[in-house]
């Protein structure tokens, strides 16, 4: 039995406090996701919402084989794709937006911390490789995947993938060796 | 972060990493659901409504093009003619003696009689005779037959005998029937209790028969062309005469006040309760070794749900659909209420007293309001019929668009971000019919009952209203 089929069944029916249950379970996780194919927070948030707008449209099309998270996954990076493309101007936007963020908490904040900022490395790559990047490294598609989804050729999409992967080795080599600001706090 | 492991690295960091989002981000997700619902709703709505309209429309499309009556005039081995010079009274007498020499030999064993006034006629196969597409046959004696003398009848539930003008027709008689007496007319076989029938249309006749079946009584005339009877006749005549054109089934126009109760409920049944009991617990989170609470106890809140008016107006039009019901609608004014009666109680820990005391106490009633305009949906049955009137009993479905409503929710509704902009309440409503001068005037009770919970978020409130409905639909001009 899916661990999530009664919520699953009642969000179906439109009982709006399921669908604002399956929302608090999942919108922290889908964020990040949207936060890293976007260059701001108030287009994560953009996307998150029509991501799930979408997921509540079509969840009665969820076959439950798979994770309900891993459905919602997809759709949620679909939707960036798509908030992407229809953004043309989103290509050239190399701007990094540093807005105040909320991590969950976590019983480890050196660990949270980390995240956020490898988080916001990706984030300060040029679209084009980000996208490429959260894609392969993260979701873990392949690049014939990428490339039917981007409308890219696969050899365009590995070459990207390697600059992408490049540039944030040296940012994250560069970040590591520069002094935190913890250590001159002495 | 070793090459080899980057991407599982960066996976595992990721997988980790969470956002939280704004509240605005979930009231734009939501209000965009509801909107899909009204959307859906709405879709719904105009779907029954448009599949009640085909469907009525089939109905009514059918009943007009009901196909052409094939009536035979029943009159084995006999034909029109005289039974006697001196009555002038036209009766049956078998086929193939009936000549006009042998007029008083073919006298029938059971002979037909045309009534008096038009004892002289002559039933002639004669179109020229035909002023008016209408239809004429034997009737009943036992219904009156108003005699008139105009070229055009009035329209009367009453069969009309006209003499024409003429002088071809001369003698003959015309009789005009209401639409709701064409199809059949059943002829007594006795003389005196009988009449003719005739159909007489504008267009020629083509072919005509007569033809009697002894052991039958029924006299009945259909046909596809109109017919006349010429006196002495002696043929055999069928005729298809069409099927006469129905009166059109018009709306009929009428107006709606009701006043009754209404209530919110869990059930079907009025007058829930809700109670909630909170505790504020003496140490903090830090458990007993945590700081006492400078209020500790127990909190109390009771809620009851009264009835309250529900108040309506409407513009109705009805018409027949089946042979016995009638489908309503219109436009509906609705205005219902609930009231809350709530009631906060509040015992907290005295340490001093080492037991719970009572610091607080409130209680204070709210009206909940909401303005509706709906769509009724109703079919209107007639169940059985008394000496002055009908006993009926409706049953539909009100079509419910929220205008406006109180601001704010009651208490026990939790989880709730408003009410439903739609709302379809299920109607029954016996009642009973009677005419006054210009109008049915009709009294009904009506049970309604709402099919969606009144507020979104919850489940378990719907509408319930109950009360008595007058609706009064004026005659057909």
């Amino acid at each position: 039995m899916h661990q999530h089929r009664q919520l699953i069944k009642d969000c179906i029916k439109g009982k709006a406090t399921a669908q604002k249950e399956l929302y608090d379970l999942f919108a922290e996780v889908m964020l990040a996701v949207c936060y890293r194919y976007t260059k701001s927070l108030a287009d994560a948030e953009d996307v998150l919402q029509d991501g799930f707008i979408k997921v509540f449209r079509n969840l009665a099309s969820f076959r439950e084989e798979g994770e309900l998270g891993g459905w919602i996954r997809r759709i949620m990076v679909n939707t960036a794709i798509n908030f992407l493309k229809k953004k043309k101007e989103y290509q050239y936007d190399m701007s990094f937006l540093n807005e105040p963020l909320h991590p969950v908490s976590d019983d480890n904040p050196e660990i949270k911390l980390r995240t956020k900022e490898l988080a916001d490395l990706i984030r300060q790559l040029p679209s084009g490789y980000q996208t490429i990047f959260n894609l392969h490294a993260v979701e873990g598609f392949t690049h014939v995947e990428i490339g039917q989804m981007l409308g890219i050729s696969e050899g365009t999409s590995r070459s990207q993938y390697m600059r992408a992967r490049n540039l944030l080795m040296t940012w994250i080599e560069k970040y590591n060796s520069e002094p935190k600001l913890s250590s001159y706090g002495g | 972060m070793a090459d080899r492991n980057f991407e599982q690295e960066v996976q595992q960091q990721m997988e980790q990493f969470k956002l939280h989002p704004s509240k605005e981000v979930w009231l734009k997700v939501d209000a965009q659901l509801r909107k899909d619902k009204r959307r859906r709703w709405f879709f719904i709505l105009v779907s029954t409504i448009a599949l009640l309209g085909i469907v009525g429309g089939i109905m009514y499309t059918s009943e007009q093009k009901q196909p052409v009556l094939q009536q035979i005039i029943s009159m084995p081995n006999q034909s029109i003619t005289k039974t006697d010079d001196n009555n002038k009274t036209p009766s049956l007498v078998p086929a193939g003696s009936a000549t006009p020499s042998q007029e008083k030999k073919a006298i029938p064993d059971e002979p037909i009689t045309v009534k008096q006034n038009i004892s002289t006629a002559a039933l002639t196969k004669n179109s020229d005779l035909i002023k008016k597409d209408e239809t004429a046959f034997v009737k009943n004696k036992k219904e009156p037959l108003a005699i008139s003398q105009t070229a055009t009848p009035k329209k009367t539930n009453k069969a009309v005998v006209q003499q024409p003008t003429d002088n071809t027709t001369k003698g003959s008689v015309i009789v005009f029937f209401p639409p709701s007496k064409r199809k059949t007319a059943a002829v007594a076989e006795k003389q005196d209790t009988s009449e003719v029938l005739l159909l007489l249309p504008q267009s020629p006749i083509n072919s005509q028969s007569i033809v009697n079946t002894k052991d039958s009584s029924s006299f009945s005339i259909a046909a596809q062309q109109p017919i006349a009877y010429k006196k002495n006749d002696s043929t055999s005549v069928t005729s298809s005469i069409p099927a006469p054109p129905k009166e059109k089934r018009k709306w009929q126009r009428g107006i709606q006040f009701n006043l009754g109760l209404a209530d919110i409920v869990e059930s079907i049944l009025p007058g829930s309760e809700y109670k909630r009991a909170e505790s504020i617990p003496y140490f903090s989170q830090g458990g007993i070794t945590g700081v006492p609470n400078t209020i500790s106890g127990i909190t109390v809140s009771e809620y009851n749900v009264t009835s309250s008016i529900t108040i309506g107006a409407s513009y109705l039009l009805r018409k027949k659909v089946f042979k016995q019901s009638l489908f309503v609608t219109g436009i509906q004014y609705q205005y219902n209420q609930f009231t809350v009666n709530q009631r906060i109680s509040r015992d907290t820990f005295s340490v001093a007293q080492n037991r719970l005391v009572n610091d607080f106490s409130n209680e204070q009633t709210t009206s909940y309001s909401f303005h509706y305009i709906s769509i009724p949906t109703e079919l209107q049955w007639h169940l059985a019929k008394t000496t002055k009137g009908n006993i009926m009993l409706g049953t539909g479905l009100l079509h419910s668009f929220r205008l406006s409503s109180t601001d704010g929710l009651p208490a026990f509704i939790s989880n709730s971000s408003g009410p439903a902009f739609y709302q379809p309440i299920v109607q029954l409503t016996p009642s009973y019919e009677w005419t006054a001068k210009k109008s049915a005037m009709q009294l009904g009770w009506y049970f309604n009952y709402g099919v969606l919970p009144v507020y979104n978020n919850s489940s378990k409130n719907h509408w319930w209203q109950t009360g008595l409905r007058l609706q009064l639909f004026f005659n057909k001009k």
